[in-house]
């Protein structure tokens, strides 16, 4: 396997932004890459880095074997999905989907003929007539799509191509891309700043924040290991316990908040005894005890202090010490109460901890993610 | 018996009401376009009538006489053609130097921008006489006098604020994402002109087209200063025909004025709606 879309070192500044800061990041061929994080981190400034809107400040650009940092955009080949469509308004659909093979100076026959082929893989047949205008969010983006591999590139970009449309038809959508790369075989990156998305589409996942790439990764590697305390807060909605480590186990420490302990992994390994930290515990990976706990897990007591019913599911707020909070779902075979007193049983390790500079133990942002 | 006493009182406001207002309403908008009318009225009866004159209520008879003195005693068809030629030179200056002038206003970041374009309106506010006074001079000195690229040059004073302030707002308008997009699908900067921004564009566009030779076709201050014989135009022709004393003629020259403005009316009242100047999606 070759590397079909490489960064290196590219920096992109606007006045005093740094947009993108010295990425570095090789796609495979085929491969679906997605650049997760929240907005105005930089996705798509490096998006446009790699279509040519934009020049990098320093670094290059690599496609397909080729430095194209110097290659205007329409030498690019490159197919791409827009955030808003960003379809041609004046064209109808099929001129739309059309239109790079007619700058391409394709045949009108041969070109139809490629736009309704296009049109007939995203599920639009029999709406090349209509105007953009006179579709939906869900129709536009898929004319998009359509006229993003209508030219077979080898390399197709998306850029929150399903923040524009409703929740249902995201899903949609997104079974839509992940299906339609599958048979074409095209090589991606994903932007988006949902997790979910980026989570279930993805071959691997670069988190970015503040123009810097956090961590790349496999997804089940980026959740269940994360390693910074940005990619484990940004990625599941972990509960979070603050606390000073009070012992240390080769890789594992013991941290201690409130006269609560637990054990987690030393996610930087520079972790020593009397340093404050930061565990982040999946919610899924604790649970309620029925019986003692076994030798290999530790118990935390918390108090339930909220619960709201989900439908499928209730979620509990629970209280590990007047600062801290923590959410849990839990199905309808466990009931509690609220003010019951309950044992919490995590595994060891339950988490994740990461070395807290500067800020004060019980500074606990941790109430605040709890009670969110 | 009270409620019924108020329920009458009430039904009479509600019809009794509308009713007069809706008559007032009518009996000012008649009276209105009857008065910006009538001058009209007055030409089109004029530039056909025959004896039409000491507070006469209708012509004593019809008669296309006017219009075939217009077309053979002034010369109509030359006049005609000068002031098309006029426009058309007018169009053609305005748009090379307004289009470029909008594109740089509405595209790009320009410091100064709102001293620009209150420059550009500059001949727009002066009163045109004292323009035209100062035009001349400079006419003079160029040699422009009596030559259509000298009117239309006169002209294109007045019609390019028109042309830089519609164009910028249309170029403005124009989806910068859109124009990406035409590139990343693989459309060098003359496609997406061609293919893309004129597209677009072409609502505003033609609004500037249309203003712009109705400013030219219809200019008579500046013309009055800058014509010669060989450039004379319709207002001109008009104005000395009144001076003349041929009120007939004058009137059927006038009726030839008039046909591209009202064209243009007509015109806008069906085509150049917001939205078709925006030319907008869906959802944006
Ligand atoms: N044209 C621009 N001029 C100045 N700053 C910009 C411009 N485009 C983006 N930025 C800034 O660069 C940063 C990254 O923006 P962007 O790449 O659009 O983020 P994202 O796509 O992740 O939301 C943001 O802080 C944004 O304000
Ligand atoms: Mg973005």
């Amino acid at each position: 396997m070759s590397a079909m879309i490489e960064l290196v070192d590219v920096v992109k500044r606007y006045g005093d932004v740094v947009a993108c800061n010295r990425l570095n990041l090789a796609v495979e061929q085929g491969e679906l890459v997605t650049l997760l994080g929240a907005s105005g981190c930089g996705k798509t400034t490096a998006l446009r880095c790699i279509t040519g809107s934009l020049r990098p400040d320093e670094g290059r650009i690599i496609i397909d074997g080729r430095d194209v940092t110097d290659v205007p955009t329409h030498k690019r080949n490159i197919g791409v999905v827009f955030q808003n469509f960003a379809l041609f308004p004046h064209l109808t659909v099929l001129d739309n989907v059309a239109y790079p093979l007619r700058v391409r100076g394709i045949r009108p026959v041969v070109r139809r003929e490629r736009a309704l082929e296009a049109l007939r893989l995203v599920r639009l047949e029999g709406l090349g007539g209509r105007f953009p205008r006179e579709l939906s969010g869900g129709q536009q983006q898929r004319v998009g799509l359509a006229r993003a591999i209508v030219y077979e590139p080898n390399v197709v970009l998306f850029d929150e191509p399903l923040s524009n449309l409703d929740a249902k038809l995201r899903l949609e959508m997104r079974e839509e891309i992940a299906s339609l790369k599958d048979r074409l075989g095209f090589t991606s990156i994903y932007v988006t700043h949902d997790q979910e998305e980026a989570l279930s589409l993805s071959d691997r996942i670069a988190v970015m924040k503040d123009g810097v790439i956090h961590q790349v990764g496999r997804p089940t590697e980026i959740y269940a290991e994360p390693r910074t305390s940005f990619v484990a807060e940004f990625l599941g909605n972990p509960n979070r316990l603050t606390g000073v480590c009070v012992d240390r186990i080769q890789d594992q420490v013991v941290v201690e908040a409130d006269g609560q302990r637990i054990v987690a992994t030393d996610a930087s390994g520079t972790l020593g005894i009397g340093d404050r930290a930061v565990v982040y515990v999946r919610p899924e990976s604790v649970r309620i005890q029925d019986g003692d706990a076994s030798p290999d897990e530790t118990t935390l007591r918390a108090t339930v202090v909220r619960s709201a019913f989900l439908g499928d599911s209730t979620e509990y707020i629970l209280a590990l010490s007047d600062k801290v909070n923590w959410h849990l779902r839990l199905d309808h075979a466990t009931r509690l109460a609220v003010g019951e007193e309950v044992n919490l049983v995590a595994p060891r390790p339950g988490g994740r901890a990461f070395a807290l500079a500067g800020s004060p133990v019980d500074g606990s942002p941790g109430v605040a993610l709890g009670e969110r | 018996m009270t409620a019924v006493a108020v329920g009458a009182g009430h039904r009479m406001r509600s019809h009794l009401a509308p009713r007069v207002s809706r008559l007032l309403i009518y009996t000012f908008l008649l009276a209105f376009v009857l008065y910006v009318l009538s001058p009209f009225l007055a030409i089109l009866v004029n530039s056909v009538a025959e004896g039409w004159f000491g507070g006469r209520v209708l012509p004593a008879g019809l008669t296309l006489r006017w219009f075939d003195w217009a077309f053979n005693v002034t010369n109509l068809p030359k006049v005609m053609g000068n002031s098309f030629i006029i426009a058309g030179l007018t169009i053609a200056i305005s748009l090379a130097i307004g289009l470029p002038t909008a594109w740089a206003l509405g595209r790009r970041r320009v410091r100064a921008r709102n001293m620009l374009l209150t420059l550009i309106l500059l001949p727009k506010t002066v009163p045109p006489i004292t323009f035209a006074l100062g035009l001349s001079r400079e006419f003079y000195a160029f040699d422009l006098v009596d030559t259509h690229l000298g009117v239309a040059l006169a002209h294109t004073t007045l019609a390019l604020p028109f042309v830089v302030l519609i164009m910028s707002a249309t170029f403005e308008g124009l989806d910068e994402r859109v124009l990406d997009a035409g590139r990343v699908c693989g459309g060098n900067w003359l496609r997406n002109l061609v293919h893309l921004v004129l597209p677009m564009a072409m609502p505003g566009l033609m609004a500037a087209v249309l203003f712009t030779f109705v400013t030219s076709f219809n200019e008579f201050t500046l013309t009055l200063v800058t014509y010669g014989p060989e450039t004379l135009t319709l207002t001109v022709q008009t104005y000395l025909s009144i001076g003349d004393g041929f009120l007939e003629v004058a009137s059927a020259i006038s009726v030839v004025l008039l046909v591209p403005s009202v064209l243009l009316l007509i015109l806008i009242q069906r085509q150049i709606r917001p939205e078709n100047i925006l030319g907008g999606v869906k959802g944006l």
